[in-house]
């Protein structure tokens, strides 16, 4: 009954920060803007302050790590989670046919066996290292899309799935997968043409109540072909499709996935330009936290089904390119740097305090009450606020001292 | 004189050369492609101070190795006995 009346207070005073934002004209077009994407969103979700009643949230899940590995210019996921003791390990992509960065990721992190390892379609920038991890690791089932190419690369990915004698298997779009707690959904391909090398597997995996999407290089029409599937494509983290790159990431998929995190992976300085400006300006427009493995080093976001945090290996802010060499035609988006709009923790009203990552309404709250504060570590008082959510405050850049 | 593969255009623009036999990749603008050049084409390539200096359209290797990975597929796909992961 407590629980029953303590939701009640959170839901009333939820309704009056909502009611509040309203009426402050005196704003800025933008942050005005930006503070009613961040109402809209439910996520991050603090203990006390998940805004919807009834939803249970498993609480028996033990953690899920999921590795957006810095492989260079390649792509290369891992998912690590366990339940009664078994663990389970999943690889979607395995970076580009040059390196090796992925077989000694897998070892640093003590992986012996992988579930599922996936190759989300024959490019080699994809499945590059796909043969080395069958041949190095205890590797359950291969899953491509069935889209073929006749490089070396591919050949020894096929051989090393026939020789090892690896289950194989080709999803298709409305499957369904349980892999102990988490579950899977494939968005994509229904269909493959071999024509089209873009028709990469697409999957949506639910752990708990926090989701991701990962798409291959799926190009935006591939996108709006899952959005017409029916198929709820909600997710907290969407991996951005093909290193950022623009012929990816439809504005419409970005607002039906409408994630609270987005992540690609790409090569500091690589020659095509990704991430590219469009989509860097799409994502930061739409308020969503944006990492890349070229600027952040290897992305883990850590999760117990309910809650989430980002950890990075190197801080940093990501910078609309001004030096693509790619060139666009598309009518570009106006980029409004989040330089200038900083926000002062020691003077900001409680409702622009909750565009920091990690604040909800109960934080803000909190950290009011906490005034005034040192600096951005200083932080660190607040309860439920520790060094890896503080670390995660800086690499937004959002958070500042002011005086 | 050695293999060279384009494994993909990117961005309408780049075109990514495999040379698998010396483990190296090259990217050059899609309009230096021999003519009737398209993505999973092999060529033979001339390499000289890290750079591609020549190359030529290789449609009998490109026929061939795609037979191999048609084969190799058929194979995979016989013996596919879907996922033990898959929910009924």
């Amino acid at each position: 009954m407590q629980k029953r009346y303590l939701f009640a207070l959170y839901s009333f005073i939820f309704i009056l920060l909502l009611s509040g934002c309203g009426q402050e004209h005196h704003e800025s077009k933008d942050l005005a803007q930006r503070k009613e994407n961040i109402v809209e969103k439910t996520v991050p979700m603090e203990n006390g302050e998940t805004p919807e009643e009834g939803k249970v949230a498993p609480s028996d899940l033990s953690g899920l790590k999921a590795h957006f590995i810095d492989v260079g210019q390649g792509d290369s996921t891992l998912f690590q989670f366990s339940e009664g003791g078994e663990d389970f390990t999943i690889l979607i992509d395995a970076g580009n046919w040059t390196g090796d960065e992925v077989i000694q990721y897998l070892r640093s992190q003590k992986v012996s066996q992988v579930d599922i390892a996936v190759g989300t379609h024959p490019d080699a920038d994809h499945i590059g290292q796909l043969d080395q991890v069958i041949n190095s690791f205890n590797v359950g089932e291969v899953w491509l899309s069935g889209n073929t190419n006749p490089s070396q690369t591919f050949q020894r990915l096929l051989k090393a799935i026939d020789e090892k004698k690896v289950d194989y298997y080709e999803p298709r779009m409305g499957e369904q997968f349980d892999v102990g707690p988490l579950h899977i959904d494939v968005l994509y391909p229904k269909t493959i043409s071999e024509q089209d090398n873009e028709e990469s597997i697409s999957l949506k995996l639910t752990y708990g109540d926090v989701k991701f999407i990962l798409t291959g290089d799926a190009t935006t029409d591939d996108e709006l072909k899952m959005l017409q599937s029916g198929i709820d494509v909600k997710a907290d983290i969407l991996k951005l499709g093909h290193h950022g790159s623009s012929t990816s990431t439809h504005s419409s998929f970005l607002r039906a996935v409408n994630p609270a995190v987005a992540i690609y992976s790409a090569g500091l300085n690589n020659t095509y330009g990704h991430p590219h400006e469009e989509v860097v300006n799409l994502v930061q427009n739409s308020n969503i936290q944006l990492y890349g493995t070229d600027v952040h080093g290897t992305v883990i976001v850590e999760t117990d089904g309910k809650d989430y945090t980002i950890l990075t290996k190197k801080d940093g802010t990501i910078t609309p390119s001004s030096s693509g060499k790619a060139t666009h035609d598309e009518v570009k988006v106006e980029p409004t740097p989040i330089a200038g709009n900083c926000i002062d923790i020691n003077t900001a009203s409680i409702e622009q305090l909750q565009e920091i990552m990690h604040i909800g309404p109960a934080r803000a709250q909190d950290l009011i009450n906490l005034r005034p504060f040192s600096s951005v570590d200083d932080l660190g008082r607040i309860k439920g606020i520790g060094p890896a959510r503080i670390a995660d405050i800086k690499s937004q850049g959002l958070a500042c001292v002011g005086g | 004189m050695i293999k060279g593969y384009l494994d993909r255009i990117e961005d309408k623009q780049f075109a990514v050369i495999l040379a698998e036999e010396i483990k190296k990749e090259f990217i050059i603008p899609v309009k230096d492609l021999p003519a009737g050049s398209k993505e999973k084409s092999y060529f033979e390539i001339t390499i000289e101070n890290d750079k591609i200096i020549s190359m030529k359209l290789d449609e009998q290797t490109t026929q061939t190795e795609q037979e191999k990975v048609d084969d190799l597929m058929a194979k995979l796909r016989s013996r596919s006995k879907g996922s033990k992961f898959k929910k009924n």
